[in-house]
């Protein structure tokens, strides 16, 4: 009676034991056996993808450190690190008017130009605190099947005009690009649109409220709304367009005319955990094969000419550092969201809900 | 031995909590700074409105789906019963991302819903029910119609049998007896079950989050957002206070008609 | 003590119905929920299959190419899912523990701040998670556990131990004393009565419990998504992933999701099973 119940339960618990033993220790092995890591903090999906390929695997080659992705980019996730003084990255992607703010309330560090080589840069992708890996931007897409080149606008003027260019929208749920588009729909010189007027802008937007069928957030929305046919002309960042077009996706076209010219900079966090593997990772991403490599990947290139020219065709069809298409773009001004992001902000919210 | 878990709530969860809600008032010195600002948002009453709106039409769709269910569960056989039930609470374990990813594709333009729509001559083309109100409302109640209909169902089950036998003695017709008799027991199990409903949609995140439109946004939304982007605690943790407030009110309320232990699922006694 | 009755009693009333619009709609209105509950995830175990590299329904052709890429291709995937599966275990057990040892006090009554200690353990379901989650995210990064897995662990333990105590409570409600008061008059000692009577036979609360516990933990997304750390869980995976790829990984993964509930729920129905038949045998060997 009790003696066969105590062995019973003697047996059950001691296979318990054995198997929240063995768990732990599986968590402990890889530990003991890893070399060192370093933690790149990016946008993720394809930019993780191409970054790995691109960035990660050369950088471990070369110097056996390995490179974990993590996703997605988020100064506010930054600042707390860098206030509790528990920074997890090594690398942060810092997008935009973001790379300014981190730099303004002292989150990166400055960097070791002994070991990050910006020589051959351009003076607009480099700084004292950061340097441009990506050069990107906010376009128009389009469902090639759906509007043959007639039907569908051309420019921001003519996505404004939903009587002439029937179809459903689709534009980002955030005051970013947007105003800007706002502005040249409603006849701004590319060259006057900053500082920007949120009166005019607002104004504009109100034209347009009705039209957009789908306010998106992900920056996967736009490229699936159109493959479903969700909507038939959107904004988007154009790397997911590109990355779906290389993989022989041909249903989706882009219109660069007005499109915003962005760059998504990186930068080591103050009290990161690795600074100089950091820094050598960053020294990697500006060279000209790497980038070129991950250009092939997202299509979005650093400011080195000379890594222009390692890129096949087709891929050269699709980086805004080409001439044709850079001509027809406008450079967003980071200097003017880093002073306005939270008024512009409000308002959005405000204009957005109502 | 009841003081682990109490213990434990305390200090992990409560402490937390009060901490971030009171950094809406202590900023770090004392300030009304951020309900000021709330109070002057037009951009948050339409989101309080839009919870609020969403949350009541959430709990009435699972109230109209969820009382003949319960109804009909409680006339089955035990084993049945046991197994409707069973399948009703292992939904509540689907993930929300599978669902919503599934929204997403019988909702979508080329999806399901259109094209049976169209199929039957309901539409003329193809139609997206996704990124509105509708879409959102139906995944909602998706997710919260069981916790309508096992509160209802405990009611129905607690009905005295010979308060029922006595009415038909009396030569009640069965109608009359639902009417007059089950009818009126099961109410306090509705109330339960819409107010435990309506509470937790109050607070949902992830459904509007992914599938509604900007006549969706949520309060829960709002906190996420200005906590991930705009890095605005003090403000962030005012939107919860309000919501909280909204929650613990509606809460009280039904304590003190019908008491706290009837949520506990199933074990009313 | 009579559940047989109690479903019952109702049915005379409604076999007297027979036919009619009544029962009729009754029985539309229960296929109906069943179909609408059920429908999403058939769906998305279609899609799982899918050839098609975006969403579409019906697909245009089927392979198993988004399950090859999560067990093989994309070793993410698999980490995210021995993550949860980790986290989930360890919420499984701390809520459980927790919520037996309250669960009892509670149900036996006479406990002294009843309400308040109901109310305490009801909280977390009542709060949106997105408060608790924004709150517990800052207060560990203040305490320097952001990185850590304990972070996560802690926090779905809140969220888990209502549901725990919810189903312990069952069961310690249907006990009866006097079981206990036999035991302790024949001379044995509280801990002893403790270990050997009151916890068999609550233990098909508690395993139903932990159950509920791990699976609570398992499909949570609002935590995870501000205490995943560097590592996501496999909530967060998809979340990400549903945000930024637009591939059907994440309806195979979604498909695994569901087949692990499955087997987590036959494993604790026989675990029930198990006990309660070695509790019925051990009592029939029972000589004192």
């Amino acid at each position: 009676m009790a003696s066969s119940d105590r062995r019973d339960r003697r047996e059950f618990l001691k296979a318990t034991a054995g198997a929240v033993a063995l768990t732990a220790m599986g968590k402990a092995v890889p530990a003991i056996a890893q070399s060192k890591t370093i933690v790149f903090n990016d946008s993720g999906g394809a930019s993780a993808e191409a970054g790995k390929v691109a960035f990660g695997d050369p950088f471990e080659a070369q110097t056996g450190v390995k490179v974990k992705i993590t996703a997605p980019a988020q100064v506010a996730k930054l600042k707390a690190m860098v206030q509790a003084r528990n920074v997890e990255w090594d690398v942060a992607e810092l997008v935009s008017q973001e790379h300014r703010l981190a730099i303004r309330e002292g989150l990166i560090q400055k960097l070791d130009k002994t070991v990050v080589d910006v020589s051959h840069l351009t003076p607009d992708s480099h700084d004292d605190y950061s340097v441009v890996f990506g050069f990107y931007s906010t376009a128009m897409g389009y469902n090639r099947q759906k509007t043959g080149d007639g039907k569908r606008p051309k420019n921001w003027q003519e996505f404004w005009d939903a009587k002439a260019f029937p179809g459903r929208r689709a534009l980002r749920n955030h005051p970013v690009d947007n105003l800007e588009f706002a502005l040249l729909a409603d006849g701004v010189p590319a060259d006057k649109i900053y500082p920007i007027d949120l009166d005019r802008a607002f104004k504009s937007l109100d034209r347009i409220k009705q039209h957009v069928a789908v306010w998106w957030k992900d920056g996967a929305q736009p490229a699936q709304m159109l493959l479903d046919g969700e909507v038939d002309f959107t904004s988007g960042w154009h790397g997911r367009f590109f990355a779906l077009a290389m993989a022989g996706e041909k249903r989706i076209g882009v219109e660069w005319t007005g499109g915003m010219l962005k760059r998504s900079w990186v930068g080591v966090p103050v009290g990161a955990p690795n600074p100089k593997e950091a820094m050598q990772l960053i020294a990697l991403m500006v060279q000209p094969k790497n980038s070129a490599k991950y250009a092939e990947g997202i299509s979005y290139i650093c400011g080195d000419p000379r890594a222009y020219d390692y890129l096949p065709d087709k891929v050269k069809e699709w980086v805004v550092t080409n001439p044709s298409i850079k001509s027809r773009m406008v450079l967003a001004d980071e200097d003017w969201w880093l002073e306005n992001a939270e008024r512009a902000q409000q308002r959005w919210n405000d204009w957005i809900a109502s | 031995m009841a003081a682990p878990a109490v213990i434990f709530l305390a200090g992990l969860f409560v402490l937390p909590v009060g901490q971030f809600l009171l950094g809406s008032l202590f900023d770090p010195a004392f300030t009304l700074k951020h309900y000021e600002r709330l109070a002057e948002s037009r951009a948050f009453l339409v989101v309080i409105e839009n919870t609020v709106r969403i949350s009541a039409t959430v709990t009435l769709a699972s109230l109209l789906l969820g009382y003949p269910v319960a109804f009909r569960i409680t006339t089955f056989n035990p084993r049945l019963a046991a197994l409707t039930l069973l399948a009703l609470v292992l939904s509540v374990w689907i993930s929300l991302l599978v669902r919503n990813y599934a929204w997403m594709v019988l909702l979508g333009r080329e999806g399901l819903l259109s094209a049976g729509l169209l199929r039957f001559g309901l539409i003329d083309q193809k139609q997206s029910f996704l990124y509105n109100e509708f879409a959102v409302i139906l995944a909602m109640t998706h997710v919260l119609l069981p916790f309508m209909v096992i509160p209802i169902v405990a009611a129905m089950r607690s009905i005295d049998p010979s308060l029922i036998r006595a009415a038909e003695g009396m030569g009640a017709r069965p109608l009359a007896v639902l009417r007059r008799v089950v009818f009126p027991l099961s109410l306090p199990g509705a109330a339960t079950g819409c107010v435990l409903v309506f509470i937790l949609a109050l607070g949902f995140f992830v459904t509007p989050a992914i599938i509604g439109g900007r006549g969706q946004i949520m309060v829960a939304m709002l906190i996420e957002g200005e906590v991930n982007e705009q890095l605005n605690w003090g403000y962030a943790a005012a939107y919860a206070t309000t919501l909280l407030v909204l929650t613990l009110a509606i809460f009280a309320v039904f304590h003190r008609r019908f008491g706290m232990q009837r949520l506990w699922g199933g074990a009313t006694k | 003590m009579g559940r047989c009755h109690k479903v019952s009693h109702v049915q005379p009333v409604y076999r007297s119905f027979g036919y009619g619009g009544l029962s009729a709609i009754l029985d539309l209105s229960t296929v109906l929920a069943l179909l609408f509950l059920l429908a999403p995830v058939v769906i998305v175990i279609v899609i799982s299959f899918s050839a098609d590299s975006y969403l579409q329904f019906p697909p245009s052709g089927f392979s198993v190419r988004w399950y090859a890429n999560f067990f093989v291709g994309d070793p993410t995937w698999v980490h995210a899912a021995r993550k949860s599966f980790v986290v989930a275990t360890s919420t499984a057990i701390i809520a459980t523990v927790l919520g037996t040892l309250v669960a009892i006090p509670l149900a036996r009554g006479g406990l002294r701040g009843h309400s308040m200690i109901e109310a305490l353990l009801l909280s977390p379901l009542i709060i949106s998670p997105m408060i608790t989650a924004v709150a517990l995210y800052g207060f560990f990064a203040g305490v320097g556990l952001i990185k850590s897995i304990f972070a996560l662990i802690l926090g779905h333990s809140i969220l888990a131990l209502p549901y725990a105590v919810m189903n312990v409570s069952v069961s310690a409600k249907a006990l009866d004393p006097r079981l206990e008061q036999a035991a302790m008059g024949l001379g044995a000692r509280p801990v002893y009565v403790f270990r050997r009577v009151t916890i068999p036979l609550l233990a098909p609360g508690i395993i139903a419990g932990a159950f509920f516990a791990f699976l609570a933990s398992f499909d949570e997304v609002v935590i995870a998504l501000f205490l995943s750390g560097l590592d996501p869980t496999l909530q967060k995976r998809m979340w990400d992933d549903i945000r930024l790829e637009i591939n059907p990984t994440v309806a195979a993964a979604s498909t695994v999701l569901v087949a692990v509930s499955l087997v987590a729920f036959s494993a604790a129905i026989l675990l029930q099973r198990f006990l309660a038949r070695r509790i019925a045998v051990s009592a029939a060997r029972d000589d004192s």
